[in-house]
């Protein structure tokens, strides 16, 4: 085993552990209020998950195609895509610092700090 | 000025990467997030990197990403196969001249690390947010894990294919 090959192994085992402790952290489960939603980088609606009466949103982007966003019991997802992928909405309802993420609409929804 | 048996090699190697592209599209995915799979094509992009020119397997590489948008029929996911594939292969042409074949497991997950961080970076741009970011120590760990699996496969193609 040559030394190049002893570092690249040291640097990528190091890579790994933060990623997998970065992981862990970012992969907890979280209970925050406060929710907004992100289109192309401009907050289209800050929420109180709480308070919102269970309802659907419907946002489209500049191209025609659409999310549905379906908010219920204090949870949020996205209930339907006209993507072909539909990633979004296989990741069910928001429950940690990772957000949902729809990348051919440019969408975001993640949890807020505060209002 | 490509001899016609390397010509035919890589035409043979893009559409065996090609089928078992669309064989792994059909499967059930893995986890919800995007990004989180196998990629068991890579296992003929490692094996290209060993066993030809930098040109030449950016070439297949290059076939591969744009048929592949072709039959999955998402171009929307294009740019991000693209870029990832692309800063893929610069980084493993690099690594090739330190790595040697024993160790082209090793090649292999760094290549990873490089699809998933140009992945990234496109993302950034393209959202224009950071907020994907989170995605990127997952990506991460199992693109380790993905690409020691498909390294080592291609290892042992490359040990197979040498006896003979």
């Amino acid at each position: 085993m040559t030394k190049s090959v002893k570092i690249c192994i040291a640097v990528i085992v190091l890579i790994f552990i933060s990623a997998l402790i970065l992981s862990l952290v970012l992969l907890q489960k979280k209970d925050n209020e406060y929710i907004s939603i992100v289109q192309d980088n401009k907050v289209l609606y800050t929420l109180n998950l709480n308070t919102t009466e269970n309802k659907t949103i419907r946002i489209e982007d500049n191209n025609g195609g659409y999310n549905i966003i379906e908010i219920l019991d204090g949870k949020i997802r996205i209930s339907y895509a006209d993507c072909p992928d539909k990633t979004c909405v296989n990741m069910g309802f928001l429950s940690s610092n990772m957000p949902i993420v729809c990348l051919p609409h440019k969408l975001v929804i993640k949890y807020n700090d505060e209002y | 000025m490509m001899n016609t048996k390397r010509l035919t090699e890589l035409s043979l190697l893009t559409a065996t990467a090609l089928i078992v592209f669309i064989i792994e599209m059909r499967l059930p995915n893995l986890s919800p997030i995007e990004g989180v799979k196998l990629g068991l094509a890579n296992i003929f992009t490692v094996y290209a990197v060993y066993k030809f020119s930098g040109k030449e397997v950016l070439l297949m590489v290059l076939t591969r990403v744009f048929l592949g948008a072709v039959f999955s029929s998402n171009f929307s996911a294009l740019i991000y196969s693209l870029s990832g594939a692309l800063l893929c292969l610069a980084g493993m042409i690099l690594l090739k001249k330190i790595i040697s074949q024993k160790y082209i497991w090793l090649c292999s997950i760094f290549g990873a690390v490089f699809h998933n961080t140009g992945q990234i970076i496109t993302a950034v741009v393209m959202m224009r947010s950071f907020s994907v970011v989170a995605y990127y120590p997952i990506l991460i760990v199992s693109g380790c894990i993905a690409g020691a699996f498909t390294g080592l496969v291609a290892g042992f193609v490359l040990k197979r294919l040498e006896r003979k």
